[in-house]
């Protein structure tokens, strides 16, 4: 099997060649043979990527360490969870994890398309069969899985213990679903400048595989947040670092997307915008990829430097000529004919809106490129941190915030000022209360309160929204309550759907804010020592050492530091936080220690204990921190993904494709804003 | 020994399987041909949306009009099958009447434009 495996990868590189070829033949020749021919190009292409897939995951679960790659990541002590995660836990098995997610994708995209957009489809193909035939021959010819050893160790060097963990396991999954789903919006985007059919038609094909792609992105950045705080024992769950910078570029773009795609097809505006959009985000994603690939710029995340970092930036480099080309010589098919009525209008605050998305995505790309910048310009390499960031892009963030309340509640085309009185009256009060009030009970952080206030805003728009929606089809329908809603949600999805993910952007952005309050407290206890900290919230928390313990389990030798926890006199039980290092099966440390950290965990505030190390007595040395409002992250995590669940379910055929009405008209573009 | 058959074999089978296309004769559908007709009675969901965003506050009454007239005229010629033309009242504007000569709102006469 895992021979067949290896064959398979290069036969899946001959028929993604085949089908690019004939593919674009078929489209410029306008023979249904060759497209055809294509198409079954991608399916086979699938076949084999699952084969050598499968072949991989052989070699793994028999821990076959002839193979580098199985040496390289995995031992035979390693439980098999992680054995099976380790797939893509390196290089090459992730690029081949990534070549499968995108021949999948491919085969989805052509299969659902087999009836529609004939005049796009060939060249659709061709695109997804051009990109994969990059990864393809880059794990055949740069970074082979299948790559033997020259002698069989006896054992493999395991997986770095900070990858041990189940979020790990899930993490990239759900990032290389979102990074890789961009490519299809792109497929489009490229057949549609080719054919300059660059009316509605790819705009409707795309837009489901844009929220795909952004969902995965959404569940795959929270999981990383939530590995990094429970993992890597800085207590934070967010660090600017390089490859979390890359896995945001593209949802920030995918984001700014799947909004101005509406005043795409309510007005027939933002057209060469989209299409930039579209094209961006998978420029992104690869780009993000030769950030991790190549070894150019440290991170905690990075893979070892490797050729295939080249490899990515001639594909970039090549994929940024062809867009360029390609955009600018249909500039006179992208012309919008309907223009910018009012600054004060649905699609005026969707302009803001994308500006600052765009606005937040270049700042994060240029702290994440500072340090080559940097280094060419001045031949020092000055990498910029948090603080940075932050100061960018937390007001740009502030007001992204407001106009999340801003923009579903405006009219289209030209808000009047009773439209705007309506609209805004109880929400505008309802943040200046939050506001009035947090100061009053002597909150002082500025960032803070602006966040409530805005998070209180938005909030009562999206309330208000549902209840203006339920009231009007009880109205129009004369349909109870608990139904109106659900037929509210159910026939407006979209929409609805919508609100629930900025509900869980609101939750995200309160939560942020409650690091403003953070509390940190180095500790150094011996056993049966107690010490007495005082969290935002004003209780009085006692931890008390029951000491430290050694032990050794499967694959790791374990230092453990545990404290008895009380919070106002009631006990709160144990809290415990380990340092590991990890051992061979012969029992030979294995990578750096790592830390596990300890959690007591409520709905208002984590306590957080990382054991730093110990000294002498068995003394414990440690961190113990309040981290207010941590657990909404992941709150508003899961709320954006049910989300963009109700966006994504499927409805009916007509549904799908219609979005309503199109561009209310002012009568001097009335013939203009068809789209 | 058995492997590297059973690749070939995989290969061939591949081979096999994307040319065949260009081996049989297809269907007369040329490349470019659109695909699926226009999806039917998309003027119908836009109306309830048109009703729904004036109900809520999203549409100024001048767009509602506008709207509303626009869509009900693509609406009624959606359900005569596409190839008749709406009815047109000189003050009130398109009109959903079938086969009237008469605007039902104010009286005036028809035209079919």
């Amino acid at each position: 099997m895992i021979l067949i495996g290896e064959l398979s990868l290069w036969v899946a590189l001959l028929m993604a060649t085949w089908a690019t070829t004939v593919s674009f033949a078929g489209g410029m020749q306008r023979r249904q043979d060759l497209v055809a021919s294509g198409e079954r190009g991608i399916y086979a292409t699938l076949a084999m990527v699952v084969l050598a897939s499968i072949g991989l995951w052989t070699a793994l679960i028999t821990h076959d360490f002839s193979f580098k790659y199985v040496a390289s990541f995995t031992s035979a002590n390693l439980p098999l969870v992680y054995t099976l995660s380790a797939f893509w836990g390196g290089q090459a098995g992730s690029l081949l994890f990534w070549a499968l997610i995108l021949a999948g994708y491919s085969a989805v995209a052509v299969y659902t398309n087999r009836d529609r957009n004939r005049a796009l489809m060939p060249y659709v193909t061709g695109t997804l069969g051009f990109v994969l035939v990059f990864f393809l021959a880059t794990l055949c010819l740069g970074a082979n899985p299948y790559e033997r050893l020259d002698w069989i160790p006896l054992d493999g060097r395991g997986m770095n213990p900070q990858l041990q963990n189940p979020g790990m396991a899930i993490h990239p999954p759900n990032l290389y679903l979102g990074f890789v789903g961009t490519t299809v919006p792109f497929a489009f985007a490229i057949a549609a400048l080719i054919t300059r059919r660059l009316d509605g038609d790819w705009l409707a094909a795309v837009r489901r595989w844009a929220l795909v792609s952004w969902f995965f992105l959404t569940i795959g950045i929270v999981l990383g947040m939530w590995w990094a705080y429970v993992e890597l024992g800085w207590g934070g769950y967010w660090a600017w670092d390089p490859v979390e910078n890359a896995s945001l570029l593209p949802w920030l773009i995918n984001t700014a997307f799947l909004h101005s795609i509406m005043v795409q097809e309510k007005r027939g505006m933002l057209r060469k915008w989209n299409v930039t959009l579209v094209v961006s985000a998978f420029l992104l994603s690869i780009f993000g990829t030769f950030i991790t690939r190549s070894g150019i710029i440290s991170s905690v995340h990075s893979f070892a430097q490797s050729p295939v970092g080249n490899w990515f930036a001639g594909f970039l480099i090549l994929c940024i000529v062809v867009c360029v080309y390609l955009v600018t010589t249909r500039l006179r098919d992208l012309e919008t004919k309907a223009e910018l009525e009012s600054m004060v209008s649905r699609e005026a605050a969707f302009l803001y809106n994308n500006l600052l998305f765009v606005g937040i995505a270049f700042s994060v790309l240029w702290g994440t490129l500072f340090p080559i910048i940097s280094e060419a310009v001045r031949g020092e390499k000055i990498t910029v941190g948090p603080p940075f960031f932050n100061a960018v892009n937390v007001p740009l963030g502030l007001l992204l915030l407001a106009l999340t309340g801003v923009g579903p509640l405006i009219a289209w085309r030209r808000a009047s000022t009773s439209n705007l009185r309506r609209q805004f009256a109880v929400p505008a009060f309802a943040g200046v209360s939050a506001l009035i009030l947090l100061a009053a009970l002597g909150m002082r952080d500025l960032s803070a309160l602006i966040s409530y206030m805005f998070a209180t805003f938005v909030f009562t728009t999206i309330l208000q929204e549902f209840y203006k929606g339920v009231g009007a089809r009880r109205r129009m329908y004369g349909e109870g309550a608990v139904t109106a809603l659900g037929r509210l949600v159910a026939r407006n999805r979209r929409r609805y759907g919508g609100y629930v993910v900025h509900a869980g952007i609101v939750v995200m952005f309160a939560a942020f804010a409650g690091l403003a309050f953070k509390k940190d407290h180095d500790v150094t206890l011996r056993a049966g020592e107690s010490t007495e900290l005082r969290d935002p919230f004003g209780h009085l928390w006692r931890f008390t050492s029951q000491g430290v313990s050694q032990y050794n389990e499967l694959n790791r030798r374990v230092v453990a530091a545990a404290l008895d926890v009380t919070r106002d006199g009631e006990s709160m039980g144990i809290l415990t936080s380990e340092k590991r290092q990890h051992v061979d099966s012969r029992g030979n440390p294995t990578f750096e220690p790592s830390t596990d950290v300890g959690i007591i965990g409520s709905l208002k505030q984590d306590v957080y204990l990382v054991l730093a190390g110990v000294g002498e007595d068995e003394r414990a040395e440690m961190r113990i921190s309040f981290n207010p409002l941590v657990v909404w992250v992941w709150i508003a995590g899961f709320i954006m993904a049910i989300g963009g669940l109700i966006v994504m379910w499927p409805q009916a055929e007509r549904k799908r494709v219609q979005s309503g009405y199109v561009a209310p008209l002012a009568p001097a573009s009335r013939d203009g804003v068809e789209v | 020994m058995i492997a590297m058959a059973a690749g070939t074999v995989l290969a061939l089978v591949a081979l096999a399987y994307v040319l065949y296309p260009l081996l049989v004769e297809m269907s007369p559908q040329p490349a470019g041909s659109p695909g699926t007709p226009p999806i039917e009675h998309s003027a119908i969901d836009a109306l309830r949306e048109i009703e729904f965003d004036r109900e809520t506050g999203k549409l100024s009454e001048t767009d509602y009009a506008a709207l509303k007239s626009r869509y009900t005229k693509r609406a009624v010629s959606e359900m005569r099958g596409g190839d008749v033309q709406s009815a047109v009242c000189p003050s009130c504007g398109v009109r959903p009447e079938l086969d009237a000569k008469f605007c039902s709102s104010c009286g005036s006469p028809l035209v079919f434009p």
